[in-house]
């Protein structure tokens, strides 16, 4: 019965990947139907994410005492990197809830709903990615060669997107709050996580920052677009946190794939 | 290994969450005050909408589903389509299964005629290339002319049915699950539809329909099953 279940999950991811031109058709379709009949259409996430930067940036700017030139590239990829890390995890917890006209009706893999969601999440990232691009060509930089780093670090927060929305979305289905626990969980931890303020700007180092798993999300990410000294500590906790939070997913998935039909 | 669906005892139980336990509150509450009460209540309220089920059904047999309103026929449909996965026994599908019971799911409404033939052709799993090759035929066969291109919002209700109708019976499959006999459009299409429906029946080695039509049954059905509160009679 336990290797059947082992069996159906495995399955399940993997067809999932299989079913490429679906999710991939279906992501867009999202975004499309979000932005049809718009003269920017999708640009309007690059416009808004930009004009939210300009105005933090100069102001955080004063405010914290920063330099400019400096503050407002690294204001520029903290939101860029926030924004898709912060849907993603707010969307896992509906994912499944999301898609139940679809679950009903068609029987299709799991891991279909949460890569749909992923692969739209990906090309609002593309779209907020001119923001961070302009920012950093009109303040002049230069990663150099880590900005070969930074699909890599991209790639590692999509893949701990997948186990986020397997995990939140089949607690999200069974329990309705935990959308909304998520929601503020997800607040909270954009004031403890270094989007707007530089983690060496705290003297006294917290522990709130180092035990906190996004604060290592934003070390690999922000280093490839900003460059500097390559955090391999941040590197190696991350890469930990996806196979140990992988381990996790695929329990549940295996637990209780079948059950989250009847708790739509 | 030859279409074929084989049931055995199957049963399937819905849970019926009232709000206190969908509530993740409530379920640490109930860690914290334990109690008679509340262990009873942590069971839950189960529907057995399916109850030992056996069936077998063998390439060329049209089952027909006949029982009331909640008699489980629907539920039976979604069991062999695989969305519901059977809480007790076994079932073995054998066949690619194409389902007509909800023939406009996955519609986009703003998305043109042309884009939601293939988001339902990529839903029902198929690939881009053959609902490429099945464009021209759906499109002639809907009667929607030069409105194909247009967006669905622009359509009337009955040229919506006809587009979701014609894509929907273009694939071919081992297994058909039909919820109701499928009729639309005004009465010319009615007899075009019927016509493309029975030739695509004739086409597929197993029909499972469930319906309340004794004229259809009789029609179109050589097997009939009653459900009674789950159960087969």
């Amino acid at each position: 019965m336990q290797s059947v279940r082992v069996l159906k999950a495995v399955e399940d991811l993997r067809k999932s990947l299989l079913a490429y031109p679906l999710w991939l058709s279906l992501g867009w379709q999202d975004i499309r139907q979000r932005y049809r009949r718009s003269a920017l259409g999708p640009f309007w996430i690059t416009l808004s994410l930009g004009v939210t930067v300009v105005m933090m940036g100069v102001l955080y700017a004063k405010l914290f005492r920063q330099d400019v030139r400096s503050y407002l590239p690294y204001l520029a990829t903290g939101m860029v990197v926030w924004s898709l890390i912060s849907t993603l995890i707010n969307e896992s917890a509906t994912v499944f809830i999301q898609a139940e006209g679809i679950i009903k009706q068609i029987p299709m893999p799991f891991g279909v709903h949460v890569l749909r969601m992923i692969w739209r999440n990906v090309i609002i990232l593309l779209h907020n990615m001119l923001v961070a691009l302009a920012v950093m060509v009109f303040f002049g930089v230069n990663p150099g060669w880590k900005i070969f780093l930074f699909p890599f670090a991209i790639l590692l927060i999509v893949i701990n997107g997948y186990w986020v929305g397997i995990l939140l979305g089949i607690l999200g289905t069974r329990f309705r709050d935990i959308v909304q626990i998520v929601a503020s969980i997800v607040q909270i931890l954009f004031f403890l996580t270094p989007v707007m303020w530089t983690a060496s700007s705290i003297r006294n180092k917290v522990w709130v920052i180092e035990y906190n798993p996004l604060y290592h999300v934003f070390n690999i990410a922000r280093n490839g677009l900003l460059g500097g000294e390559v955090p391999v500590l941040s590197w190696g906790i991350v890469l930990l946190m996806t196979v140990l939070g992988w381990g996790l997913a695929f329990g549940f998935l295996v637990r209780y794939r079948a059950r989250i039909a009847y708790w739509l | 290994m030859s279409v074929h669906i084989e049931a055995e005892n199957v049963c399937v139980d819905f849970p019926i969450f009232n709000t206190p336990h969908r509530s993740l509150k409530k379920n640490l509450l109930r860690l914290a005050t334990g109690g008679k009460i509340s262990s009873e209540a942590g069971k839950g309220v189960t529907i057995r909408a399916l109850d030992g089920i056996d069936l077998s059904v063998r390439e060329g047999d049209r089952l027909g589903l006949t029982g009331h309103n909640g008699s489980g026929k629907s539920t039976l449909l979604r069991v062999l389509a695989g969305v519901y996965e059977p809480t007790g026994g076994s079932l073995v599908v054998r066949g690619r299964i194409a389902s007509l019971l909800d023939i406009s799911i996955g519609m986009d409404f703003e998305a043109s005629g042309l884009e939601n033939i293939y988001f339902r052709g990529l839903l029902m799993g198929l690939s881009r290339p053959t609902i490429r090759s099945k464009i021209d035929e759906i499109t002639e066969f809907s009667e929607l002319g030069d409105y194909i291109e247009m967006p669905v919002r622009t359509y009337s209700s009955g040229m919506v049915m006809r587009l979701a109708f014609s894509i929907s019976t273009s694939v071919e499959a081992d297994i058909l699950l039909m919820d109701e006999w499928l009729s639309v459009g005004d009465s010319d299409f009615v007899k075009k539809a019927e016509d493309r429906l029975k030739n695509l029946i004739d086409k597929t080695p197993i029909l499972v329909m469930a319906t309340h039509s004794e004229e259809i049954l009789k029609e179109v059905c050589n097997k009939v099953v009653q459900l009674e509160g789950g159960r087969l009679v």
